[in-house]
């Protein structure tokens, strides 16, 4: 019994290891190749839990055999095109000038309304709107609509507007962000001022955003409402 | 480019591991099979090799736990229960002492075999 729980607090961590070693992408949108590792990895971690005759290591080392492969293989196919093809597959269109390419979505083996359900789920409703569509190696499609039915943007309608930052949060429940501060540009010495003025102390605070123009937002802990 | 080289050292590790636990099987097999020899060579006399048959099941005891880090245990485990027998065949002085021990020696052989990567046990 105290095997199988110390060999799954071991492996818990090993698993949390594995994935993070793999990066941000894999906790997002799967490549084919990560796909496999995670369904692999999952299955391998189950063996030495469930017979504690295996040992430790025969479900260790696979784990990390295969996620660090995919790590040197996805740096690889930085490198070489031909590595990434043959591992993630490549970009396909299936609506080019808006026309169908039944061909590439009968290789795809997409069907008319997988299609249009992608579609629905990005707003558009009717197949006209459309001017590319891409499948991309993850299966997502990726659309850009026809010129005339874009949104309306700033550079269209010629407003001027200045860049910037969207806000940052600097106190997390009464917690500093040295971090943020110094990506705004901005020192403690502000924040001091701003907690002064508006008579707060830092533990009484929530959540407290600013930009880089030094414009912030407050929110103060549940019962420190003035 | 960290988890990269972290990747490349991890992998290291795991190919020097292997090719470790490999040479952990040899000589402990080469260790047990000259005890054996010994135990056979003092029996085969006629004299009592309870001493050399102890040395032998304390480097069992060893080998047991060096070799349980990658090998499944019921492998092991059959090899065990045959080291526990020779002691009571030795008493008994049965003629299936000299066998047994050939037998475990045989077991710790095929141990060392089936970790070895062959293509046919890769495949």
């Amino acid at each position: 019994m105290f095997i199988v729980f110390f060999r799954a607090v071991i492996l818990y961590f090993i698993i949390i290891f594995s994935v993070r070693l793999m990066g941000k992408r894999q906790i997002g949108e799967l490549q084919p190749s990560e796909l496999v590792i995670t369904i692999l990895m999952s299955n391998i971690a189950t063996l030495p839990v469930e017979d504690i005759s295996i040992p430790m290591l025969i479900g260790i080392v696979p784990i990390f055999t295969l996620v660090c492969l995919d790590v040197i293989f996805s740096h690889l196919s930085m490198h070489f095109r031909g590595l990434r093809k043959a591992f993630s597959g490549s970009p396909k269109i299936i609506i080019s000038n808006g026309r169908i390419d039944q061909k590439v979505l009968k290789d795809l083996r997409f069907t008319a309304d997988d299609l249009m359900e992608s579609l629905r789920s990005m707003q558009i409703f009717d197949i006209n709107e459309v001017q590319l569509a891409i499948v991309e190696t993850t299966g997502k499609i990726s659309v850009c609509q026809k010129k005339e039915f874009m949104p309306v943007t700033c550079k269209d309608m010629d407003i001027k507007h200045s860049e910037s930052d969207p806000p940052v949060m600097v106190i997390n429940n009464g917690e500093r962000s040295p971090a943020a501060l110094k990506f705004l540009g901005l020192d403690p010495a502000w924040l001091d001022g701003i907690l002064k003025k508006e008579r707060i102390r830092d533990e009484d605070i929530f959540i407290m955003t600013a930009d880089t123009e030094g414009k912030y937002t407050l929110i103060r802990k549940c019962g420190k409402e003035q | 480019m960290k988890r990269l080289y972290l990747c490349i050292s991890i992998m290291t590790v795991i190919v020097l591991s292997s090719a470790a636990s490999l040479w952990v099987i040899r000589s402990g097999n080469e260790q047990l099979y000259s005890l054996a020899a010994e135990v056979k060579y003092v029996y085969g006399k006629g004299e009592d090799p309870s001493a050399e048959l102890k040395e032998f099941c304390d480097c069992w005891e060893k080998y047991y736990v060096r070799v349980s880090y990658f090998a499944a245990s019921d492998s092991l485990n059959t090899v065990y229960s045959g080291v526990f027998r020779l002691q009571r065949l030795l008493e008994e002085d049965s003629d299936e002492f000299i066998p047994e021990l050939e037998s475990i020696c045989g077991q710790t052989k095929m141990l060392y075999r089936s970790q070895f990567p062959h293509l046919y046990s890769v495949l």
